[in-house]
């Protein structure tokens, strides 16, 4: 088979899609649902700019073929809700510049919050090694996690 | 796509040419599928990529349903790890940690925090990358690796291409309640250590050392016969660096330096594996 | 909360931000592009047939597409670079063809069928091949170009020799001067070279299906893009508008032309829109840092006075010279530093090499130049037995102390900048640690850019909305939320009154463009006299209806305020002007003043100072340098929004960490081999310092408004030679090459003690 029928649960709704067996998830997500946070920048599973959550797990959307999330709930950025405490603290701690890296950053800073809601500045600063971003220089972004575990991002 | 240069120029973002898809659901089945051709796609996050830098692929073996791939276990004096364990679970399996912590230590801190959930050992291994450190874990270890189809590598002599039909279903590790094994990542990209020693009923302790780069596939070198391996340190190091070939280099790292500082970096992962 | 939110806080932590990447419009293609494999070489032949006749594909470009009468050459003083290659290739990835087609997909299948051939000449890799005597040319004819009219001291020759497409120097003294010296030192420094790393790729679309040229372009200086684009299609700016929606980073590699004139033409060709996105590989194929070695000889007297300075700088300038003219003028105008001479001769060359074409990169030459001097001082220091830190202060120039004669005087004050960083290491602490050692280093460039206007316009509607339009593009650095700022201010109202307009080149005022660090300096001033006008309108009108003079009413939050009395303006306006209201508008224009005496045109806007001092430790066995703290400033005259300037330095600094320890495009002869996110090391967030400290300065002296003034560059430029300074400091030894590997550190150790590596 060259194409399939997929579904998953894309931001809470259930969706389906007749897609091409070599469909990378970042082009379904970006092309077919408009998710345009899902940002594109290495596009080999490098950068972190693509990262979405398939069922809490952060991927690269970019090198992640779309079939591989057959029954998943995908969260990208625009799943994440505005009050949300992980995406207040970047907002707020002005933890981003271009914005580029930061749907990624943020997605992989709630996979860290959900598996260890109090990690250490090294434990933070070695998960979020996992994102590139240029402009930062990333203390304030480690500062926003850190802010957000403390007004209790995991729960 | 294209190559230009050492470097890459893939053409798009992520336009892939359409593939035929097989999902099945035994070893057996998948292991059909690759011996025709097909490439295996374990955790995923290699495929995309090698398709983006040129690999030209017709069919595709998704093992993602493949029942008893993935998994670690300790059955007589040997330890088992299922090729489709991911990083995240390898490193975390309590019988790894029980059995080989340094293992587990040295397999929790290679790849990203996405990579480490999805990715599997058996993907990386088989990936044929340089830069991806299982097979210089591994081969220091001394693993066996173990096919579909019966046949048997030594984890050392793995090489890409040649394997490239076969479906890797585990690693086989013996004895490793002997082993001691210690992995040095700090002066990663330039280069990479890995020592593995095993203490032999007398109390002498033998072993390996594992060397590589970003851009060079691992170089094993052999110890001396250690007793006292902190004292022995300088000596044994010195020993194992001599068999390096003189072209162990790439454009980052001379010769030269990898010697002096695999030499440093071996001589203190005794000391430190004695302690 | 950690101050105001910036203006662009929710869409870019919501995904709602929208990038060029992200412009879809009905019916668009996409091109993609044939690169050349073949380094330096004629291109014979070039035969498309077969990709014309491949499924998707609308249109092919190549040299025979070119519509006669149209220039087909873009760069900046020198008009050098094909839109596709025409007679030559230059380097590994040069551009052969351009196909558009349905999807990326095809239009890559077509490029791989189109038939080349190439027949290869002598490459040229690296400065010193380029410059040996008998080397192959890149440009055996001259390509068009101009030379800027200097000032006092400056001057430019245009291909001055082969291999080298601009010289610029700038002389300051009597040479004589060196011969009072005590001692003079002569070093040479080598600089390695980056690449900018931005993670949205070059991208534009293009649509000229409509009679005009409409481009949507990642781009950080939409009005002289505009203005290129003109000159090469031969189509007045009044028919050409470009969009520059937000921009995910730059770093200096987006200016000018890169992806637009392909997309634009095969827009021509094919009457549909085109999209023209590159890969982070091709990223690296397309503009990258120069590549330098640097020669200072300098002289002083015996008590440490620096008093003459010759400097001879080699850029390398890849296969194309893009901005290379532009940064020699800067690298060689700073190689001085900020300290006090009788006597400067420094002379900076563009060479011309086989390797990617290298652009503005952030520090903008000031990078290279700071390395070499900033480690020579040092140098210098410990060979005359005196402090690192002191005879930096000894030499400083004062706070306001003109730079270089017919120059406007230094708006820092140097040595307080010096104290604070060193006092912040421990400079002065006796406890010293085995292995381990300090540096320190003063980065400095002119801000602003040279002779560089700005316009802006502000608006107020009747319910006092307020409206800015200026050409300042948002990419990273905080423009929007700092101009919404200073009309917020300016004309008292809440900065969430103040919304940015979008940018296009038909709506919003003329500006040169994001560079330089001139969003603040220069661009803001423009703001300012843009909401003063606004301001001085809306108290003139509020004072006539109200029977009273100007001077005696303020404004807030759209009310006219006299003493206790607060009178809403809405009412006021709709009373006058009817109920369908009106807007208050007005203009603001700034530009430095031209004025012979100035070296480059006019005299410099701001001084960016970066000061930096670190701590470093040095593994004697395997040369690895590890930086347990670093402590970097900056001076933002007055901080506009102190979270944004924080993150501006700490940026830079992180950047210029890499580029000291790490972070490089590695070369085999002609072929890059580490082009690709993989291969190529950028720092992460494991490689910060365990202590990272930065100081956000507000002297007050910056001319923009409030007294700030222009940063973002500046951290970075001290970074790499206060890390050399640390080294020598820790352990004895010199690097004088980046990025500072183990290996080179090793091989020093090495060598100081006697044995070969």
């Amino acid at each position: 088979m060259s194409t399939l029928t997929l579904c998953f649960r894309l931001n809470g709704a259930e969706v389906t899609r007749e897609i091409p067996t070599s469909a990378v998830l970042a082009e379904l997500l970006r092309e077919e649902f408009g998710c345009t946070g899902v940002k594109l920048a290495c596009s080999r599973a490098v950068c972190g700019a693509c990262t979405v959550l398939l069922d809490g797990v952060p991927v690269a959307a970019c090198a992640t073929f779309a079939f591989r999330a057959e029954g998943a709930e995908v969260t990208t950025i625009e799943g994440v809700a505005e009050e949300d405490p992980v995406r207040r603290a970047f907002a707020e701690h002005s933890a981003f510049q271009c914005g580029y890296c930061t749907p990624g950053m943020i997605l992989l800073a709630k996979a860290l919050l959900a598996r260890n809601p109090a990690p250490t500045r090294e434990e933070i600063a070695a998960w979020m090694s996992s994102g590139l971003c240029r402009c930062t220089g990333y203390q304030m972004i480690l500062e926003a996690v850190e802010i957000a575990a403390r007004a209790g991002a995991s729960a | 796509m294209m190559r230009v240069a050492g470097g890459l120029v893939a053409a798009s973002q992520y336009a892939l040419p359409p593939f035929v898809l097989h999902r099945p659901t035994t070893v057996e089945e998948a292991s059909r599928h690759v011996a025709a051709g097909a490439v295996a796609l374990a955790g995923g996050t290699d495929l995309v990529a090698q398709i983006r830098e040129g690999l030209a692929i017709r069919e595709v073996a998704d093992l993602s349903q493949v029942r008893g791939l993935a998994g670690v276990s300790l059955a007589g004096g040997t330890l088992r790890i299922g090729a489709g364990t991911t990083h995240a679970e390898g490193a975390a399996d309590p019988a790894l940690r029980a059995a080989l912590p340094g293992l587990a230590e040295a397999w929790g801190r290679i790849a990203t925090a996405r990579v480490r959930f999805t990715g599997t050992i058996g993907g990386n291994l088989m990936a044929g990358r340089p830069r991806y450190e299982g097979r210089l874990l591994f081969g220091t270890l001394g693993a066996l690796l173990r096919f579909a189809d019966g046949t048997t590598l030594p984890a050392e002599r793995l090489a890409g291409e040649a394997s490239r039909h076969r479906l890797l279903t585990d690693i086989l590790i013996a004895g490793p309640e002997r082993l001691l094994f210690r992995y040095e990542r700090a002066l990663r990209p330039m280069m990479t250590l890995a020592l593995c020693l095993r203490r032999e009923a007398d109390g002498r302790l033998s072993g390996r050392a594992g060397i590589a780069t970003e851009r060079l596939a691992p170089a094993f070198l052999p110890l001396p016969e250690l007793r006292a391996p902190a004292a022995e340190a300088e000596a044994a190091a010195a020993a194992a660096f001599a068999a390096l070939p003189r072209d162990f280099a790439d454009p980052m790292s001379g010769n030269a330096w990898l010697r002096a500082a695999g030499h440093a970096t071996l001589a203190r992962a005794l000391k430190a594996i004695a302690a | 909360m950690s101050g105001p939110l910036r203006a662009d806080a929710l869409e870019k932590t919501t995904g709602r931000a929208l990038y060029t990447a992200d412009i879809r419009l009905p019916g668009m293609l996409h091109a993609k592009v044939l690169r050349s494999r073949v380094a330096h070489g004629r291109l014979v032949r070039i035969d498309a047939t077969k990709a014309r006749a491949m499924p998707g594909v609308h249109a092919v470009l190549t040299r025979e597409a070119i519509e006669p009468g149209t220039v087909p050459f873009y760069g900046y003083f020198i008009k050098d670079q094909p839109i596709v290659a025409l007679d030559r290739v230059r380097y590994e990835g040069d551009i052969l063809a351009a196909v558009a087609a349905e999807t990326e997909w095809q239009a890559a299948q077509a490029c791989a069928a189109i038939e080349v051939e190439i027949e290869p000449l002598p490459p040229v890799p690296t400065i010193e091949a380029a410059l040996a005597p008998g080397a192959a040319e890149l440009f055996p004819e001259p390509p068009i170009g101009m030379v800027p009219h200097y000032g006092e001291g400056a001057s430019a020759v245009a291909r001055p020799e082969p291999n080298v497409c601009f010289a610029f120097r700038y002389r300051m003294g009597d040479a004589g001067a060196f011969a009072e010296c005590d001692h003079v030192f002569e070093d040479e420094f080598r600089f390695s070279r980056m690449h900018h790393l931005h993670l949205e790729p070059f991208v534009s679309v293009a649509d000229c299906s409509r009679g005009r040229i409409e481009i949507w372009s990642s781009c950080q200086n939409p009005f002289p893009l505009r203005k290129e684009i003109a000159r090469m299609f031969r189509v007045p700016e009044n028919r050409i508008t470009v969009h520059v929606p937000y921009i995910g980073g730059g770093f200096g590699a987006k200016n000018n032309c890169k992806t637009e004139p392909i997309a634009v033409r095969l827009s021509q060709m094919t009457g549909r829109p085109v999209r023209f996105c590159l890969t982070m590989e091709e990223g690296f194929l397309t503009n990258t840092q120069h590549a330098a070695i640097l020669r200072l000889r300098t002289g002083v007297t015996r008590d440490g006075t620096l008093v003459a300075r010759q400097a001879e700088i080699l850029l390398d300038a890849g296969a194309y010279s893009d901005a290379s003219p532009l940064v020699a003028e800067k690298a060689g105008y700073r190689a001085p530093g900020p300290y006090r001479w009788r006597h400067v001769d420094s002379l900076c060359k563009c060479v011309m090499t086989n390797t990617a074409p290298a652009g503005p990169f952030r520090g903008f030459g000031g990078t290279q130049a700071a390395w070499a001097s900033e480690s020579q001082i040092d140098m210098i220091a410990r060979r005359l037995g005196m402090d690192p830190l002191e005879i930096r202060l000894k030499n400083a120039l004062s706070l306001g102390e003109p730079y270089m004669p017919g120059e406007s005087g230094i708006d820092s004050d140097l040595g307080a900048g010096l104290r604070l960083v060193a006092d912040r290491i421990g400079w002065r602490s006796t406890n010293r640690q085995p292995n381990r050692g300090l540096g320190i280093a003063l980065g400095f460039k002119d801000g602003g850019g040279v002779n560089k206007p700005a316009q802006a316009r502000v608006k107020v509607s009747t319910n006092g909305d307020i409206f800015l339009h200026c050409g300042t593009v948002e990419i990273g650095q905080g423009a929007r939320t700092a101009l919404a700022g200073i009309v917020a201010r300016i004309l008292g109202a809440p900065a969430h009154r103040v919304a940015v307009a979008p940018i296009d080149t038909d709506s919003v005022p003329f500006d040169q463009g994001t560079n330089a660090s001139s969003g603040i300096a220069v661009m803001g001033q423009a703001v300012a006299q843009a909401a003063s006008r606004v301001r001085a309108q809306v108290l003139e009108f509020a004072a006539e209806m109200l029977h009273a003079s100007p001077a005696e009413l303020a404004l807030e939050d759209w009310h006219a305020v006299r003493g206790e009395e607060r009178v809403p303006l809405a009412p006021l306006v709709m009373r006058h002007f009817g109920g369908t209201g009106f807007e208050f508008s007005a203009e603001g224009f700034f530009k430095a003043r031209h004025d012979p005496r100035a070296p480059l045109e006019t005299p410099c806007v701001f001084w960016e100072i970066g000061w930096a001092a670190v701590e470093v430790e040095v593994d004697r066995e395997t040369g690895r340098v590890s930086v347990p703290r670093l402590v970097v400033s900056g001076d933002a005259g007055r901080a506009l929004h102190k979270a944004a300037c924080r993150g501006q330095d700490e940026g830079a600094a992180i950047m210029g960490l890499g580029q000291a320890l790490f972070e490089r495009m590695v070369y085999d002869g002609t072929t890059l081999l580490n082009g690709e996110a993989l291969e190529y090391r950028a720092p992460l967030a494991e490689d910060l310092p365990a202590e990272f400290v930065s100081i956000t300065q507000e002297q007050g002296h910056g001319p923009g408004p409030f007294g700030a003034k222009g940063l973002g560059e500046g951290a970075m430029l001290p970074i790499a030679a206060a890390v050399a300074n640390a080294i020598e400091d820790a352990v004895g030894v010199r690097i004088t090459e980046l990025p500072i590997t183990p290996e080179r550190v090793l091989t020093a150790l090495q060598a100081r003690q006697g044995r070969s590596p």
